[in-house]
């Protein structure tokens, strides 16, 4: 951009130099990425930050308008909402408290869910564990569950009697009851988490150990390093972009998250900047609601921002070069079977355990009674008007869900928008990824990288309320996208933006660009270079990304609630809304479809792909 | 950097100006000639006849084909084939919380795009304030529900389909005897710190507005607090009412908050409980606790009031375009005078119909028995947030 600005005689060789800095690829692909992201991500935040200063219908009944006698003017600037975030008698509780405690919680989580999710892809993909296959895939089952059960089976094992209702297992067996502390707050939400989001650093981090030529760490060995000075002098560094972009999405993702940390902490009235988000935005107040989602915005960047600086990843190794590659894992000796235990506990406890808690409820006619006198399939099968064991209708009348005509179409949706988004994710990652690492140093890099990443911090439900005021009416050419699938896909494509750019810069990272070099030099073009040498290379970060973006849109809701129709809805709306009718089987029945597609979904990528975690892994 | 920054500023400056003028939420606007047409065309409002004739709404809505519906309640399935079946005419219907549908309505409204033809939901204040005043929603009640309407609700703003409550449940397991509280005011006693549980009222829904009904009501708090304590109360610092005080110390008496109600009903009625809490809690949890067999009833006999009283609401949005068949449904809706038809799945315990002719559902007594303190729309809305901030302060 710069360039051509200074550019205003008639200086020859600076104009051939701006005509060729723009005939880069990168160049050309940044401004179209630019452009695109200022539409779908800048204009959304602007409205974010318009909402943030502007008097709503609703703020006529603010007290700190009614008192003070001010004329609240919908559509007028106000600086109304930032006083009462940051300068009134309900700032402590409504914003100093819960800020205190989404940085704990998310500090907390994020470290947590980066040990279990870095070790368990060193261990699957560089050693010779026995089962890794099978444990890898297995991994990414929290993640696609959703966080509920995980919490659940935390209350029913640690729950102390302050919430009332029967004793938790703790408590039965050895008589203690636990401290509120080990019951409920940070500890708990903590963990709990953890289980949930460590994916994404395994994910990407295995991403990027599968692509590391294991030459170089022996290469370290034979010039006398140990196995420590191998780990952090070659391992760690090469791929620390990966572990990076694995603490961003962690930490980001932590911030916002809603669910776990109000049933685990409003018992203890244990607030979260997430939780005043969702009251404020409940209660009819976007504009507190959107000064506390700048702040969070504001945290997100200050925290990349740092590490950034700290960890100085942006010196990234390139480790793939064109010259032969193979991967020998390593042996953990005597401790094997060890090692293997625990990972083995884990999964069990941590995986099986709270997938069969989900599964489990399901058959169950009544909540809470465990015994085999209440199962039954109901939920999954029965007619409408069953009468139960109990001599009552089951499920208020409703018919099982796979008799349920909506299911079909619902589950078709879901389908059909999470291979959509995730396939064209992955391809504007790769483009991303191009722009940002081959332009680095750049302004227009910078821009799309940090754009690219915004849509991650915005909550959800604001993110969809945006897009539903901006394209429900035509703005200019463009028609009114209310009611289409395109406006679904849309949506959640500019919300996964970050995962694609993550893992496609992580990925473009590790590009030698001699290579490309040496396709220019055989006169291939852009795309040639780019399907013959590119992609082939960066298919595991690409394949990474997609199963994010796969898994993330398969559960995702709500940032498209306010945007389905009920043509266009799909599985997770359904499943809220019997779970809020206290439907709770019907609602967990399909969330073991949603489960079993996602599980299905990354099965298929990895047959098919024949990439990623599965070449590190061997067989 | 500091270029990068200006050049961000004007960016957003330029932006925003982009977005300005596309709120339609100005000062009240006089009914607009279109929406007079509209009115007359769909014969709502105004121009509703007094006597109205089914048959030709009937076939009007057939010819209309469909009415799309926006809905905080999952039961319309199950009354939604009938009603496809008897008159042919298509539900299309999008289950979504209240404070979804009026987010989603107003956006859509303001686009000028206007797919719905009825919504049905609670939160009135809202409702009333922001939707009705400002000519977004037309109340409709069929002529022949409004004659067998108790008079209470013929006022509202809009067409009031059912009552809900929120009352105080106790264990019976451990409080065989019945309630072991008779005031209000006993929760905020010392035996009962730490005991009280109920769905976080921060967290939206008509719980906020309930508890605002205190302040409402803050003269019979006073009197309540006289009878309980046999003295006047005496008012601490940043509390002007009876009411202010007794959320104060309710506060200070250590609730447990949960993110929904089942939680709350499933805590106090649990069996083999030694030291149960007490919750808020909507009556019509006691069928879930009927079902699961829990050991929990509710208070009916607590002053100053035994219940909140909460109202649905159904109405018709501005150019629906399929007003015949948004009448039928709302006709439908409201049942017939057993009970049944639209209404049946609604006629179980918990809820109250409007309509005088329809009997209540079995084990509940009417709601005019029970001393209950109905949500007051307008009043509610201009002081809620105030109350929030109340409430916020004493957290």
């Amino acid at each position: 951009m710069s360039d051509s600005v200074k550019n205003e005689g008639f200086d020859s060789p600076l104009l051939r130099k701006t005509s060729r800095e723009l005939k880069k690829p990168e160049r050309i692909m940044g401004m179209i990425l630019l452009l695109v992201l200022i539409f779908f991500v800048f204009m959304p935040l602007v409205n974010i930050f318009k909402t943030a200063f502007t008097f709503t219908l609703s703020d006529r009944r603010l007290p700190q308008v009614v008192f003070k006698g001010i004329q609240a003017v919908p559509g007028n600037f106000t600086l109304v909402h930032l006083e009462r975030v940051f300068f009134s008698d309900i700032s402590k509780n409504m914003f100093y408290k819960p800020l205190i405690n989404s940085v704990v919680v998310t500090g907390g989580l994020t470290i947590l869910s980066m040990l279990i999710g870095c070790t368990l892809a060193y261990l699957v993909v560089r050693t010779d564990l026995p089962f890794k296959k099978a444990i890898a895939n297995v991994a990414t089952i929290p993640y696609v569950i959703p966080s509920w059960p995980i919490a659940l089976a935390w209350l029913t094992l640690f729950k102390n009697q302050r919430i009332g209702g029967s004793q938790g297992w703790f408590e039965y067996i050895t008589g203690i009851s636990p401290p509120n502390w080990l019951s409920y707050g940070p500890v708990p939400i903590i963990i709990c988490l953890s289980l949930h989001y460590y994916a994404f650093s395994f994910i990407t981090v295995s991403g990027a150990l599968a692509s590391i030529d294991s030459n170089l760490e022996e290469t370290g060995a034979l010039l006398g390093a140990n196995r420590r000075q191998v780990m952090s002098k070659i391992t760690l560094p090469l791929v620390m972009p990966a572990i990076l972009s694995a603490f961003i999405l962690t930490f980001s993702k932590g911030l916002g998250t809603f669910g776990t940390p109000a049933f685990l902490g409003l018992p203890v009235s244990y607030t979260t900047l997430a939780t005043q988000i969702y009251s404020a935005i409940r209660n009819n107040l976007p504009g507190d609601a959107f000064i506390i989602a700048i702040i969070m915005i504001i945290i997100s960047g200050l925290t990349i921002y740092m590490n950034v600086k700290v960890i100085g990843a942006r010196k990234s190794y390139v480790t793939i070069s064109g010259k032969g590659f193979r991967s020998k894992p390593m042996n953990l000796g005597k401790s094997k079977w060890f090692i293997f235990a625990l990972v083995l506990l884990f999964v069990v406890t941590c995986i099986f355990l709270p997938l069969y808690v989900l599964l489990y409820q399901t058959f169950m006619e009544v909540n809470g009674d465990y015994s085999l006198s209440n199962f039954t399939l109901h939920y999954w099968i029965g007619a409408a008007n069953t009468i139960g064991s109990r001599g009552n209708v089951l499920g208020e009348g409703q018919a099982g869900i796979l008799r349920n005509p909506e299911i079909w179409l619902t589950t078709w949706n879901s389908i059909r928008l999470s291979i959509t988004v995730s396939v064209l994710a992955g391809i504007i990652g790769i483009f991303l990824g191009y722009a940002i690492v081959r332009g680095r140093g750049t302004k227009l890099s910078a821009a799309c990288d940090a754009f690219s990443f915004a849509p991650y911090i915005i909550p959800s439900i604001a993110f969809g309320a945006v897009y539903l005021g901006m394209f429900s009416k035509p703005i200019g050419f463009f028609p009114s996208l209310y009611g289409t699938f395109t406006l679904l896909v849309i949506v959640s494509l500019a919300k996964r933006l970050p995962f694609s750019s993550r893992t496609g810069s992580s990925a473009m990272m590790q590009i030698d660009k001699s290579l490309e070099e040496a396709g220019s030099l055989v006169g291939a073009g852009f795309y040639t270079k780019f399907t013959k040498i590119i992609y082939p290379l960066t298919k595991s970060g690409f394949v990474a990304g997609f199963m994010l973006s796969f898994i993330s849109t398969m559960r995702e809701l709500s940032l498209i609630v306010l945007l389905v129709t009920p043509e266009t809805k799909i599985l997770p709306t359904m499943t809220f809304r019997y779970t809020e009718g206290g439907y709770h089987q019907f609602g967990d029945a399909i969330a073991i479809i949603l489960v079993t597609l996602s599980l299905l979904g990354i099965y298929i990528i990895r047959k098919y792909q024949g990439t990623d975690l599965a070449k590190g892994i061997g067989d | 950097m500091k270029k990068a920054i200006l050049i961000a500023l004007v960016l957003i400056a330029g932006s925003s100006l982009l977005f300005a003028g596309g709120s339609k939420e100005q000062a009240k606007p006089k009914v607009d000639p279109a929406i007079d047409v509209w009115m007359k065309e769909a014969q709502i409002g105004p121009y509703q006849p007094a006597e109205e004739n089914w048959d030709e709404i009937i076939k009007a809505a057939q010819a209309e084909g469909e009415i799309v519906l926006y809905a905080d309640t999952s039961r319309i399935s199950k009354f939604q084939d009938a009603f496809e079946k008897e008159y042919g005419v298509k539900i299309v219907y999008s289950d979504l919380g209240a404070a979804e549908i009026k987010d989603k309505l107003k956006k859509l409204q303001d686009s000028n795009v206007y797919e719905v033809d009825v919504i049905t939901c609670g939160d009135t204040p809202e409702l009333y304030a922001e939707f009705v005043d400002f000519n977004r929603l037309f109340k409709y009640v069929p002529r022949e529900v409004e004659a067998v309407m108790f008079d209470q609700f013929k006022d509202e703003k809009l067409g009031i389909q059912r009552l809900g409550g929120k009352a105080i449940a106790y264990n019976t397991e451990v409080y065989p005897d019945g309630s072991p509280v008779d005031s209000w005011w006993d929760l905020t006693r010392p035996e009962w710190k730490g005991k009280l549980i109920m769905k976080d009222p921060m967290l939206g829904g008509s719980d906020m507005n309930n508890m605002a009904m205190f302040i409402r009501h803050a003269d019979d708090m006073a009197k309540a607090y006289k009878a309980e304590f046999g003295k006047d109360i005496v008012l601490s610092e940043g509390c002007p009412t009876a009411g202010h005080e007794f959320i104060k110390r309710l506060l200070k008496n250590d609730i447990i908050f949960e993110k929904g109600g089942n939680d709350a009903i499933s805590g106090v009625g649990a069996k083999g409980q030694t030291n149960p809490p007490l919750g808020i809690i909507s009556p019509s949890k006691m069928r879930v606790a009927k079902e699961e067999g829990l050991n929990a009833a509710l208070a009916w006999d607590v002053k100053p009031f035994s219940t909140f009283l909460n109202m649905t609401a159904v109405a018709i949005p501005v150019h629906a375009k399929h007003p015949n068949a948004a009448k039928l449904f709302i006709k439908y809706f409201y049942g017939d005078e057993k009970g049944g038809l639209g209404f049946k799945p609604y006629n179980t315990i918990g809820n109250w119909s409007v309509r005088k002719d329809v009997k209540v559902p079995e084990g509940q007594k009417p709601f005019q028995e029970i001393n209950a303190w109905r949500e007051d729309g307008d009043w509610l809305y201009n002081n809620v947030i105030i109350f929030r901030d109340f409430w916020m302060k004493n957290m």
